[in-house]
C-alpha cells in the first residue's frame, strides 16, 4: 500500500516508504534501574539515582563487574564524563566556578544543593543557543585568506599569454566565478566545477575560473578591488586583480563563443562581475542556484544560523532580528543591479530550489530551469563492486541493531545538532548503532558513535558510496534543517543502498526521499526523537530488511556543459525538457562522461572492455514511445568501433535497442554495445530531440 | 488622528538602549511624537545627533519640580528616572496629547502598538501585568509571582493614559505619590513608581488590564509565552504577535546581566528568545556612543566629583534638619562636609549608581 494512503500513520511522519508501527526495543538491553543505594557513603548514595548505569557504562567503557556509581565518583567526573544524558559535567564545573574551586563532585553538588538552588545541570538552550550567540553579521566576520600561501602574482601580460595558448584551436571560452578555487578545495560544488571544466575542455572550449583570494560571507566591499585566484583549464595560474582579468578579456584572440557562469558570488564585487561579463560578451550567462545567495546573504536561509526562515520579505521582523537581515536590502539591491546588467539563465539543481527561488525573488532573469547535478539510475545497474579501497575502520557486518549513519561535516547546517541530541539520548542503549562517515579531520569524538574515515575527492568521488555500502548502513540521517538545493549526501546514501531520514523542510532531501521512495520524512526534530525512542525506526529497519531494494547508480551529470546552453533561450519547456540526453557510458567499473551532445561523442575505453551500456535520459515527448510502450533513449545516427562504422542492425548492438529506422536507431535508455576488444567508441545522435530532465520523477 | 506622545526616561549611560527603543518605534509609528526625558546632564563631547531619534528632549530639571536639586538627591538613579515619569505624563497631557504612552528604555517594539493605543479609545488607563498565567514550581512562583507581590503586579515599563478626566486625575495622583516617595523600599510597601499602581484598578474607573501575551514579554513571563517565528517572518509570543519585549537587565555583548540569568532560566530551549536577545545586544552595541556609555550620572556625584553613597541619600531623605541646613546637597562644602565630619564611614561605601 502506498505510504501516502495510510491513514493511521501519525501526522509527524510526513512520508514513509513503509507503513510503520512502533516496536519495543529488543529485550537484550534492559535498562538498569536507578537504585536507592545504602552504601553508607554520603556521596555515593546521593548520586546513585542520577547515574544512568547503561549510559555511563557505554560512556566510560566499563566492564560488567565495575560499579558505574563508584567509577563516576572516583574517576569519571574528574575525566569530564557525563553520568547521564542530561547532566553536563564539564558545563557545571565551568559555569559554577565555586564548585570547581572547591573540588567537589559536581553531580553530588547538583543533587544535594544545586537542584534546589535552581542551578542548571547543562547549558540552557544547548547547542542552538550557542549557534545563535555566535552568529555574526556577514560583513563583520573577519575575512580569511583563501589562496595558497605561495600563490604567485600574475600580470596582464602573463595571463594574456596563458590564455592565448589555451584558446589555440578552441571554439569557445567559459569564464566561471565561484567563491573558492575548485582545484584546492574538495566539496560537491568544487567537484561539479571540475567536471564542468573537463567537459567544456573536451568540447574545444577553454575554461577560465576566478575566485576571490579573500574568502567572505558576502560581497566584497565596493571600494576595494578584489584579488582573484585565477585558474585556466584546471591549472592554477596565480593571483590577479579584477582589472587584470578585465584587461585580457579585451584580447582579439578569444574564441567567438563565450559563456559566463556564476556558481557563487561570495567574495566578489557584483559591479566587477557585471563589468567582466560585459567585456566577455557572452552568448549565454548562467547563474547557478547551488544555494540561496540570490535571495539572501544567508545562503542557506538559516535565520541566525539556526532555523530555516522561509525567505520572508526583507522588511519582516524575522529579517530584522537576523544577522543576515541587517544588510539584506543593500545586498539584494546589488544583486538586482547584477541581474539587470547580465541577462542570466537561472539553473537550479532541483525543482524545490527553483520553486523557492521563483516564489521569493524579484530579480529579472532570462529563463529558469532545473538541471540536476547527478541522477540516480535504478534497475539493472552493473553490479560489480565499486573500485577503490575499503574504508577503515570497518564496522562489524550485520546482523545487529539497525545502523544509523551521519555523513560529512558535523555542523549545524548539515543537521549535526539534531543528530547529536539523538545520539545523546540513545547512546546508552544498544537499540541502534550510530556511524559517522567523514574525513578524519571532520569527525567529532562522541561516545556511542563509530567512525568511518571517508574522503571524497575529484579522483575518488564515490568514496562515500563505497564506504556506506561496505558498512551496510540502514538509514542515513540527512538532517539539514534548510531546503538543500541538491544534497550529494542523500544521493550517495541512496546509491549505497541505504534509506534516508529527512526533515520536512529539507528541500531536495525530502523531495528525493519521496521521489525515489527510499526513506522517511519526519516533521521536525521532535519527530526524529520520537521516531527512534518509540521504536518506529526499529519497525522501519525490520521492514526494510524484508524488502531489499537494489542500489541505484549515481551518475554525476549536471553541469553547465551538459546543459546545452546554445538552446537555453529557445527551450519551449524549460522546466520539463532538456537538450541534454544525460548520456554516459557505463562500464563494469565506472562511468565515462560524454562530451557535449549534438556532435560526435568519443569514448576511449580501457583494454579488455567486453560490453558497455549507453545510459541516457528518456526522450520527449512521451508519445514517441514505441507501440510496446518501451521508452526511447537516444537516436543513434552512426556508431563506430575503432574507427569502423557498425551497421545499426549489427548483432553487437546487443540489447536495449528499438528496431532500426531509416537513418537511425533508438536505444531504450540503456542500449548495450559489445565491444569485443574495441578501444574506441564513437557515436553521433540524430538532431532535434529533447529529453525528460528528471528521469526518475515518475 | 489622535495625537500620541510616547516618552521614555533615562540617563546618558542608558542612551544606547533608548536609541534602540526610539528606532524600533520610529519604524512602526512615524506618526507618534517621541520624547526623551533625561535625568542627567549631557557629556561634553556628545555627538550633535545623539538624540536625533527623538522628536523632543526634556531635562528632568526643567519639569518644574519644586526644589529639584534637593528632591533629586533623595534618589538613586533608578528611583530618579522613575520618580519623574508622572510629572512628564502630566505635562504631556497638559500640552494636548490625546494619548500618552510610556515605555522603559530597555524595551524594543517588534510590531505596531496600535492595539494598545486603541485600547485608550475605550479605557483611560492601560496596564500590563507581569504575569497573565499562574506559575508552577517553587522557584518560578518565588521568582515571578513572588516578584509581583513584592515589587508590583503591573510592570510600569509600560503605561498608556488617555487625556480625559480620569487620565488626568490618575496623572495628578501618581505625581503626588512619586514626588513624595519614589523609593526602592519594599519593606515600606513601596517600589519606585510601580507598586503604587497596584492601587490603580481600585482607585480609578476605566482601567484596562492588557492580557495580550505579545505585550511586555520579558524573562518573568517568557515561560508562558513561547516565542515562535513564522514562515512569513512574524515573531509571535504565546501565539500572538510579539508587540514589545522588555529586555530587563540584559548584559552587553560578552557579559551576563541578571536578566540573562532569568532569561536562560525561563526561556529554556526556546532558542528564538535567544535570537531576540542576541539581536538586542547587537543593536545596543551599534547604538552605543562612547561619550555617553561611560558617562557618570550627573546626580550621582557631589559637586567635587566624588560619588554619592546611597547611605548619604537615605540620610538626606530622613533628616529634615540636614535638608534645612544644606539647601544644595550637591555642594561639596555643605552636606558632604558635614558627613565627613559627623558620619565619615558612609562615604567609604560606593553607591549602586
Amino acid at each position: 500500500m502506498p505510504p501516502d494512503a495510510a491513514p493511521t500513520q501519525p501526522d509527524w511522519i510526513i512520508w514513509s516508504r513503509f507503513h510503520l508501527q512502533p516496536l519495543d526495543a529488543p529485550p537484550s538491553a534492559p535498562p538498569e534501574a536507578p537504585v536507592m543505594r545504602v552504601d553508607g557513603d554520603w556521596v555515593l548514595d546521593t548520586i546513585a539515582p542520577a547515574v544512568d548505569a547503561l549510559y555511563y557504562r557505554a560512556v566510560a567503557g566499563l566492564s560488567p563487574d565495575e560499579d558505574p556509581v563508584r567509577h563516576f565518583a572516583e574517576q569519571g567526573w574528574q575525566a569530564g564524563l557525563n553520568p547521564n544524558s542530561w547532566f553536563d559535567t564539564r558545563f557545571y564545573l565551568d559555569y559554577y566556578r565555586d564548585i570547581a574551586d572547591a573540588g567537589m563532585n559536581p553531580l553530588f553538588h547538583y543533587e544535594f544543593y544545586g537542584r534546589a538552588e535552581g542551578r542548571f545541570p547543562a547549558r540552557p538552550g544547548g547547542l542552538p543557543r550557542h549557534v545563535v550567540e555566535q552568529a555574526r553579521i556577514p560583513s563583520q566576520r573577519p575575512p580569511g585568506w583563501d589562496a595558497p600561501a605561495d600563490a604567485p602574482p600574475i600580470d596582464e601580460g602573463g595571463l594574456r599569454a596563458a590564455l592565448a595558448v589555451a584558446c589555440r584551436g578552441m571554439t569557445g571560452l567559459v569564464l566561471a566565478a565561484s567563491h573558492d578555487c575548485y582545484l584546492n578545495v574538495t566539496g560537491g560544488m568544487q567537484i561539479l566545477i571540475a567536471d564542468e571544466q573537463a567537459l567544456f575542455n573536451a568540447d574545444r572550449t577553454a575554461y577560465l575560473h576566478i575566485a576571490p583570494a579573500i574568502a567572505r560571507f558576502t560581497f566584497a566591499p565596493r571600494e576595494e578591488e578584489v584579488m582573484l585566484q585565477v585558474s585556466l583549464d584546471g591549472r592554477f595560474l596565480g593571483l590577479a586583480l579584477e582589472s587584470v582579468v578585465e584587461g585580457v578579456l579585451r584580447a582579439s584572440f578569444l574564441p567567438m563563443h563565450r559563456i559566463f557562469i556564476v556558481h557563487s558570488m561570495l567574495g566578489h564585487r557584483a559591479a566587477a562581475l557585471a563589468r567582466i561579463a560585459a567585456l566577455l560578451g557572452p552568448a549565454h550567462s548562467v547563474f547557478w542556484l547551488h544555494d540561496y545567495s540570490a535571495l539572501c546573504e544567508g545562503f542557506n536561509l538559516l535565520r541566525n544560523d539556526i532555523a530555516y526562515c522561509h525567505a520572508p520579505p526583507p522588511d519582516s521582523t524575522a529579517c530584522r532580528i537576523c544577522v543576515y537581515g541587517a544588510e539584506r536590502a543593500s545586498y539584494l539591491a546589488a544583486m538586482h543591479r547584477l541581474f539587470t546588467e547580465v541577462p542570466f539563465h537561472v539553473v537550479a539543481p532541483s525543482r524545490v530550489a527553483l520553486d523557492l527561488f521563483l516564489a521569493r525573488t524579484a530579480l529579472p532573469f532570462r529563463s529558469a530551469r532545473v538541471h540536476e547535478n547527478a541522477v540516480l539510475d535504478a534497475g539493472e545497474a552493473i553490479d560489480a563492486p565499486l573500485p577503490g579501497p575499503l574504508p577503515r575502520p570497518l564496522p562489524a557486518p550485520l546482523p545487529g541493531p539497525p545502523q544509523i549513519g551521519f555523513a560529512g561535516f558535523a555542523i549545524p547546517p548539515k543537521g549535526w545538532p539534531a543528530f547529536q541530541r539523538l545520539l545523546q539520548r540513545e547512546a546508552g542503549h544498544a537499540t541502534y548503532r550510530f556511524v559517522h562517515f567523514a574525513a578524519a579531520f571532520h569527525r567529532v569524538p562522541m561516545t556511542g558513535l563509530e567512525k568511518v574515515d571517508v574522503e571524497v575527492r575529484p579522483g575518488d568521488r564515490f568514496a562515500m558510496v563505497r564506504a556506506m555500502r561496505a558498512t551496510g548502513v540502514d538509514l542515513v540521517a540527512v538532517l539539514s534543517p534548510w531546503p538543500e538545493t541538491f544534497s550529494f549526501v542523500a544521493h550517495e546514501a541512496f546509491a549505497a543502498g541505504a534509506d534516508v531520514i529527512a526533515l520536512a523542510d529539507s528541500g531536495n532531501i525530502a523531495a528525493a526521499v519521496r521521489r525515489h521512495r527510499r526513506g522517511v520524512v519526519l516533521r521536525d526534530e521532535a519527530a526524529l526523537v520520537r521516531f527512534f525512542e518509540e521504536g518506529w525506526a526499529l519497525d522501519y529497519a525490520r521492514q526494510r530488511a524484508a524488502a531489499p531494494l537494489a542500489a541505484p547508480r549515481l551518475i554525476p551529470a549536471g553541469t553547465t556543459a551538459t546543459l546545452a546552453p546554445d538552446r537555453l533561450a529557445t527551450d519551449p519547456q524549460p522546466r520539463l525538457a532538456t537538450d541534454d540526453p544525460g548520456l554516459v557510458l557505463l562500464r563494469h567499473d565506472g562511468t565515462i562522461l560524454p562530451r557535449l551532445p549534438g556532435e560526435a561523442l568519443r569514448f576511449a575505453l580501457p583494454p579488455g572492455t567486453v560490453e558497455v551500456c549507453l545510459l541516457s535520459r528518456h526522450a520527449l515527448p512521451a508519445g514517441t514511445e514505441g507501440q510496446d510502450a518501451t521508452p526511447r533513449g537516444v537516436p543513434v545516427a552512426t556508431l563506430m568501433l575503432d574507427g569502423v562504422q557498425v551497421p545499426l542492425d549489427d548483432p553487437r548492438l546487443a540489447a536495449g535497442w528499438h528496431p532500426p529506422e531509416p537513418g537511425l536507431r533508438w536505444t531504450d535508455g540503456r542500449g548495450r554495445v559489445r565491444m569485443v576488444g574495441a578501444r574506441l567508441l564513437e557515436i553521433t545522435l540524430a538532431p532535434g530531440t529533447a529529453w525528460r530532465r528528471v528521469p526518475l520523477a515518475g | 488622528m489622535a495625537r500620541i506622545a510616547c516618552f521614555t526616561s533615562f540617563t546618558f549611560a542608558y542612551l544606547a538602549k533608548a536609541r534602540v527603543l526610539a528606532r524600533s518605534l520610529r519604524r512602526l509609528h512615524p506618526e507618534w511624537s517621541l520624547v526623551a526625558l533625561l535625568t542627567d546632564h549631557p557629556p561634553d563631547d556628545l555627538a550633535a545627533d545623539a538624540l536625533a531619534d527623538f522628536d523632543h528632549v526634556v531635562g528632568a530639571a526643567d519639569l518644574g519640580i519644586p526644589g529639584f536639586p534637593a528632591w533629586i538627591f533623595k534618589h538613586d538613579v533608578v528611583e530618579a528616572c522613575t520618580a519623574v515619569k508622572a510629572t512628564m505624563l502630566r505635562r504631556l497631557l497638559e500640552q494636548g496629547a490625546d494619548k500618552v504612552i510610556y515605555l522603559d528604555p530597555d524595551i524594543a517594539a517588534f510590531a505596531p502598538l496600535d492595539p494598545l493605543a486603541d485600547r485608550l479609545d475605550g479605557a483611560s488607563i492601560v496596564l500590563t501585568p507581569h504575569q497573565i498565567a499562574p506559575d508552577r514550581g517553587e522557584e518560578a512562583v518565588r521568582d515571578n509571582e513572588g516578584g509581583s507581590m513584592r515589587y508590583g503586579i503591573y510592570n510600569l515599563g509600560f503605561i498608556g493614559v488617555r487625556n480625559d478626566a480620569t487620565g488626568r486625575a490618575f496623572a495628578a495622583w501618581w505625581e503626588e505619590r512619586l514626588l513624595a516617595a519614589c523609593y526602592d523600599a519594599p519593606e515600606q510597601g513601596i517600589f519606585t513608581d510601580q507598586k503604587y499602581c497596584d492601587l490603580v484598578p481600585g482607585l480609578f474607573a476605566g482601567v484596562h488590564v492588557e492580557r495580550d501575551p505579545g505585550c511586555n514579554v520579558a524573562s518573568w513571563n517568557i515561560a508562558h509565552r513561547p516565542v515562535r517565528i513564522t514562515p512569513s517572518g512574524e515573531v509571535t509570543a504565546g501565539g500572538r504577535l510579539l508587540r514589545f519585549y522588555h529586555f530587563t537587565k540584559i548584559g552587553p555583548i560578552g557579559q551576563r546581566g541578571p536578566g540573562d540569568v532569568m532569561t536562560e532560566r525561563y526561556a529554556g530551549d526556546n532558542f528564538e528568545v535567544h535570537e531576540l536577545v542576541a539581536w538586542y545586544r547587537r543593536e545596543v552595541a551599534a547604538a552605543t556612543l562612547p561619550a555617553a556609555a561611560g558617562h557618570p550620572w550627573h546626580y550621582g556625584r557631589f559637586g567635587d566629583g566624588t560619588t554619592i553613597p546611597r547611605a548619604a541619600r537615605l540620610l538626606w531623605r530622613n533628616r529634615a534638619d540636614l535638608r534645612r541646613a544644606f539647601p544644595d546637597p550637591f555642594d561639596p562644602d555643605g552636606l558632604r562636609g558635614w558627613i565627613t565630619r559627623e558620619a565619615s564611614g558612609i562615604l567609604e561605601v560606593e553607591p549602586a549608581a
